[in-house]
């Protein structure tokens, strides 16, 4: 499924996507991390694929529940 | 008495909110930016372009005048596009009235600015944190205008008003539940977008209901670390202005 395909949607995966880069720079300010708001804004700004974006989840090192 | 109330975005939430105010007893002054939107809420109780189907209470009056819409109202309801709340406010502040509390249904943050919708109410009106509260939470506008029952968030730093708007909008079918923590309630409400695009990517790539529980879980944990490092409590993204919108969404 193409970012487009997903995008073609909804209004509220058009507010979604307005939102994305705005809260990521939010948490950023804050020292935040974010991963999945982080990797979404990447895919929906095409500089990532959905695919890349699992991949990079899935080795992300491992780690207790309440961290950060 | 009948209260009047203001609210201020005729788009499908704006007016089924409109619809739950209505319901609950009050008068209500629906604002829309188009005359003949208005003209046709007002004459065949029906807002076609985004609720199409649903009868509209007549005790909703629509008017793309924003004076004739605040005049007299005890509360004001501002439900437009996020983005665009800043130049909408700018034209509207003077004729707000000055002791109405100013309720917030928009789910964002803006861009450039990184403000929370609460925080954009408050620099362009002048209002404390008394007269500002977020109503969040489930609340997919088709469903509660069908009248399907719902819950959400009425929050507010000030019990007082949280409490006072909490009585406006209970109505037969909307079930609201006060909190004082609008940090909270604004960042789940802004941020379960962004997840939800995440479990649709996660459905799109054929996976089932693991990875989107996973997803949803994940989401929320790292809203909640948004929240708390905004001073948040983190009690509110296991509520319905967190979990439960975020559930909705996805």
């Amino acid at each position: 499924m193409t970012v487009d395909e997903i995008l073609g949607g909804t209004r509220q995966v058009a507010e979604g996507v307005k939102s994305c880069a705005s809260i990521t720079a939010l948490a950023h300010d804050h020292d935040v991390e974010m991963p999945i708001v982080e990797h979404v804004t990447r895919v929906v700004s095409g500089e990532m694929t959905p695919k890349d974006m699992l991949i990079s989840f899935i080795s992300r090192s491992a780690k207790s529940e309440r961290w950060g | 008495m009948t209260a009047k109330v203001a609210v201020f975005g005729a788009g499908s939430w704006g007016t089924a909110f409109a619809k739950v105010l209505a319901e609950a007893g009050n008068e209500v002054a629906l604002w829309g930016r188009r005359p003949e939107l208005c003209e046709a809420v007002n004459s065949t109780h029906e807002n076609a372009d985004y609720l199409p189907g649903i009868t509209l209470p007549e005790a909703i009056r629509a008017t793309h005048d924003p004076a004739v819409a605040a005049d007299g109202a005890e509360a004001v309801v501002l439900a437009v596009p996020s983005q665009s709340l800043r130049e909408n406010l700018a034209e509207w502040a003077e004729v707000l009235p000055s002791a109405a509390p100013l309720v917030s249904l928009m789910k964002g943050v803006e861009v450039g600015t990184t403000k929370r919708m609460s925080e954009v109410i408050a620099e362009l009106t002048g209002a404390g944190p008394d007269r500002i509260a977020v109503v969040s939470g489930p609340n997919l506008a088709r469903e509660i205008a069908e009248g399907q029952p719902a819950a959400s968030v009425v929050a507010s730093a000030d019990e007082g008003t949280a409490e006072r708007l909490q009585k406006l909008c209970h109505s037969p079918s909307f079930r609201p539940y006060t909190n004082t923590d609008v940090v909270g309630c604004e960042l789940g409400g802004a941020t379960k977008n962004v997840i939800a695009l995440a479990v649709g990517m996660a459905v799109g790539l054929g996976f089932g209901d693991n990875a989107r529980a996973s997803v949803i879980t994940r989401g929320l944990v790292e809203t909640a670390r948004l929240g708390t490092a905004l001073g948040a409590d983190e009690m509110t993204f296991s509520g319905l202005a967190g979990l439960g919108d975020l559930v909705a969404t996805c």
